[in-house]
């Protein structure tokens, strides 16, 4: 009963961090259809926001906050300085253009920082656990639970019932009728690479607090994990890729149970597998959704 | 009076003379310099050329992206490293090996062209339920794709030694093999675009609606670009293999996908001469960077580490282009073909056409 | 001065050419008519004013200022509202949504909620279903939403392009009844349509558009005398007196 139960919390803890990390992505992607390469890299500018202020005395809570708004900004000025350029190019000119600014901010990252990765101050109780009615529980589960639930209650809050989050939702619906309406593109778009970057920064803390230390290719792995989660969501929703995070979240710790120790290393190619064969027999997504990408043949 | 059919061809064969001629006179003013790490720079700038060609084949055709094709190259080195690494020193560099391959071992061609051909042939079962897919979504499968091919090279260790580095190839490739077949691909690169098949895909990568309207069969004609385009990269990646002789997979990853793509995009990957160009172009660029990146980090002027400085940039110069220049510097007109004025026209007008938001 | 002109105004698409050199006024609190085949450049020009397509040549003026380099939001800013052909609906936004997003210009709330009611009073189906998604609404119900939105940003002209495509005859009457009860209310419209007859019993004034290029204009007698409105359908429009 125990195991179980530490297996729920354990998928719940690993999946709401990874539909943060979907979240942050589908955000730009609903808007502008794309997949924007260098989003893992917001995640490892929060990470090195911790480690540079963590010398300092400000509390946690502070740094933390510094580190989101510092994502966030780091989010706006990429948009404003790579993406708005090229977006009136192809398709093909805008992914290329985030995976050159993804390669860039990691290398940044790598000349001014460290190629190494630097440990960040965790602090000690969230590797504690507490007694809840016999059962032992994480501290860290439950801040990652915690921050990651008002995290999402907020975005719902913020996409329901504000003006903002109805042009957003409606910016993903038709952007040219948007425009129509006297809604200024520019202004949408920014807005959406700001929230993206909100939420890579708190998914950024939270992962970053999970392995303990920030490196210039931290970004990655939370990058592949939001496009694995999107695709398995549907592409088109702010709740397909929250399924799909969850989904994700509870499989890989399903895995690292089941699977042999020497097929866990071939994990990622299954999963990656996954995601192509999901693109081609069921691009709406695994778990529900209406979008359907242009095909032929 | 008509113009004799082949003056025509003759003027379409011109870009292509002209750009194998300014290859040759690098190899060899580099062969006649003789200084080792020239050599060694410019041995690595055909094989990439190979390699940027093979992608072009494909992207530069269909106007599909496509971010596998440095995975391609890595199975190519690892399939062709399998067959040539001569049977004494397999023990050694790899030390669990299926017995049923410990036995192996080619020569250097031999083995090249069945790395080339695994390559192809892996891509030609994955590929072709990806050549339905358009735009992001087959964007999107191909990178899914390179991180597979990049998770199966370091962990089947077996045939790969894992993430640690394979080692004990011969060295075969230098500077004139390299350059024989740079110049080889850029000849098949050229008629693949001319070819029925290149037309086909161009006619589709304009307009896909109207190229299956008129009876193209746009998925086939893309799998088959695919698969020869991963054949190239597999050839280009056993030639890298056999002059570096050791090496890991994160060689064909996400690094070497970003410069390929830049030599790609700078050059114009409509064109094979753009292409060939953009190779040349990011060569000098990188190696310029790089010897500053050394000088700087040895005499210490900098108050930071310079490693990465190269990339930062390359991703500078490759944004400046995508953002002013997207179609990279040869657009669509073969350098040194005669301006079709008109066609440029249309061709802008058309990408206006499809802009978005 | 009229409230729109349009000038020599040619927009290409690629090789093709769809306005060739288009003069087109629209005054204040008129209602004009644009009509001709399908392909004629009808939604051509619509889309130039709007700014969703940008005209090579030739000048756009609304209210005195040139419009033509405009983005489509700074256009819509300036008081010009398009209902476009595919009306243009966020299917995954509730109805009272699409509306709010058709008030986004106007700052005052009591102002909004003031033109909301008026809306509601127009289209009771849309306050009935004001929390349902818009995309169950159907055909009809759509096209009403499209023009309460339209309507809901207060605009100095309202471009309707075919608003009674696809909808059945009753539809079709109920919404050119709409759209003269606008008129009189004094909005300035300019109308899209294939229905010709229709479009000109409405009109004050029409122009007759074909490949691209004007074939007539004036008020609708005129119209009706001077072409062959069966022929327009065909693309080649005669002008009375042209034959010998």
């Amino acid at each position: 009963m125990d195991g179980v139960l530490q297996f729920i919390l354990n998928s719940l803890s690993l999946g709401s961090v990874y539909a943060l990390f979907a979240l942050g992505l589908i955000m730009v992607f609903g808007i502008l259809k794309l997949v924007n390469f260098a989003y893992g890299e917001l995640i490892m500018v929060a990470g090195y926001t911790w480690f540079v202020l963590q010398g300092t005395l400000l509390p946690l809570v502070v740094v933390v906050l510094v580190a989101i708004v510092v994502a966030a900004f780091t989010s706006v000025v990429t948009e404003r300085v790579a993406f708005r350029p090229v977006r009136s190019n192809s398709m093909n000119a805008m992914l290329i253009t985030s995976f050159a600014v993804s390669t860039l901010l990691q290398n940044s990252a790598l000349v001014f920082v460290s190629p190494r990765a630097r440990a960040v101050d965790v602090p000690v109780f969230f590797h504690t656990n507490i007694n809840l009615g016999g059962v032992q529980i994480s501290v860290s589960n439950v801040v990652v639970i915690l921050v990651s639930t008002l995290t999402l209650i907020g975005l719902l809050v913020l996409m329901q019932k504000t003006r903002l989050g109805i042009t957003l939702r409606a910016a993903a619906d038709d952007f040219r009728m948007l425009q129509l309406l006297g809604v200024r593109a520019d202004q949408v778009i920014v807005s959406a690479f700001a929230i993206s970057g909100v939420l890579a920064g708190i998914a950024g803390f939270l992962w970053i607090s999970r392995i303990g230390s920030v490196s210039p290719t931290v970004g990655m792995a939370p990058l592949l994990i939001a496009l694995i989660a999107i695709v398995v969501g549907g592409m088109n929703s702010l709740s397909g890729a929250i399924v799909g995070g969850f989904f994700l979240g509870t499989l890989t710790i399903a895995l690292q149970l089941l699977l042999p120790q020497d097929m866990l290393a071939f994990r990622d190619a299954v999963i990656f597998a996954v995601v192509i064969l999901v693109l081609v027999f069921r691009p709406q997504g695994i778990v529900k959704g209406r979008f359907a990408t242009e095909r032929i043949g | 009076m008509k113009m004799p059919s082949f003056a025509v061809t003759g003027r379409k064969l011109l870009p292509l003379i002209g750009i194998i001629v300014v290859f040759g006179v690098i190899a060899v003013i580099t062969t006649i310099l003789g200084i080792p790490l020239l050599d060694r720079i410019m041995t690595i700038m055909f094989i990439n050329l190979i390699m940027v060609l093979g992608l072009q084949m494909f992207m530069g055709n269909s106007g599909l992206l496509s971010f596998a094709h440095v995975g391609f190259m890595g199975i190519g080195a690892y399939a062709s490293a399998l067959f040539s690494i001569p049977v004494a020193a397999k023990a050694m560099s790899l030390p669990a090996l299926y017995p049923a391959l410990a036995g192996i071992e080619m020569g250097f061609f031999p083995a090249m062209m069945c790395g080339a051909l695994i390559a192809a042939a892996f891509a030609a079962i994955v590929g072709y339920p990806l050549m339905r897919l358009s735009d992001t979504a087959s964007a999107i499968a191909s990178f899914a794709l390179l991180v597979i091919v990049h998770v199966v090279l370091s962990q089947w260790s077996a045939i790969t030694n894992g993430p640690r580095t394979l080692f004990g190839l011969l060295k075969y490739t230098d500077l004139w093999t390299a350059v024989t077949w740079a110049l080889i691909i850029l000849v098949v690169a050229f008629l693949f675009k001319e070819s029925s098949l290149g037309m086909k895909l161009r006619a589709s990568r304009d307009n896909v609606h109207a190229a299956s309207a008129i009876g193209i069969n746009v998925v086939r004609a893309r799998w088959l670009a695919f698969t020869i385009s991963a054949f190239v990269c597999g050839m280009s990646g056993a030639l890298w293999a056999h002059f570096i002789t050791s090496f890991q997979p994160g060689a064909f990853y996400m690094t070497q996908t970003f410069i390929v793509l830049t030599m790609l995009i700078v050059g114009g990957p409509r064109t094979v001469t753009g292409t060939a160009i953009g190779v040349l172009l990011v060569t000098i660029a990188t190696e310029g960077l790089r010897a500053m990146e050394n000088s700087f980090s040895v005499s210490g002027v900098l108050p930071f580490e310079t490693v990465g400085m190269t990339e930062i940039l390359l991703a500078i110069l490759l944004i400046f282009m995508l953002a002013f220049r997207p179609g990279g510097l040869v657009q669509t007109i073969e350098l040194g073909a005669r301006r079709r004025v008109r066609a440029a026209a249309i061709d802008t007008s058309e990408a206006e056409l499809s802009r978005k938001a | 001065m009229s409230l729109l002109e349009l000038s020599n105004v040619h927009v290409r698409y690629g090789a093709i050419t769809a306005l060739k050199g288009l003069d087109l006024r629209v005054e204040q609190g008129e209602l004009v008519a644009l009509v001709g085949s399908n392909g004629a450049g009808k939604t051509t020009t619509l889309s130039a004013i709007a700014g969703v397509h940008k005209a090579s040549t030739g000048s756009i003026v609304f209210d005195g200022k040139p419009i033509h380099a405009k983005r489509s939001a700074d256009i819509a800013r300036r008081g010009i509202a398009l209902v476009p052909e595919d009306r243009g609906i966020f299917p995954s936004l509730t109805i009272e949504e699409n509306l709010r997003l058709g008030s986004y210009l106007v700052r005052d709330k009591k102002t909004v909620a003031d033109e909301l009611d008026r809306v509601f009073d127009r289209f009771p189906i849309l306050k009935e279903r004001a929390g349902q998604g818009a995309g169950t609404l159907s055909g009809g119900e759509q096209q009403q939403l499209a023009i309460a939105r339209a309507l809901l940003s207060q605009p100095r002209l309202l471009m309707l392009d075919e608003p009674s495509l696809g909808l059945s005859p009753t539809l079709v009457d109920r919404m050119f009844e709409i759209i003269q009860q606008l008129h009189e209310e004094g909005v300035t419209i300019l109308l899209v349509e294939q229905n010709v007859t229709r479009a000109l019993a409405l009109a004050n004034r029409a122009y007759v558009l074909t490949t691209g290029s004007l074939t007539a204009s004036g008020t609708p007698q005129e119209i009706m005398d001077s072409i062959d409105i069966t022929a327009a359908y065909l693309g080649g429009v005669q002008v009375a007196g042209t034959e010998g």
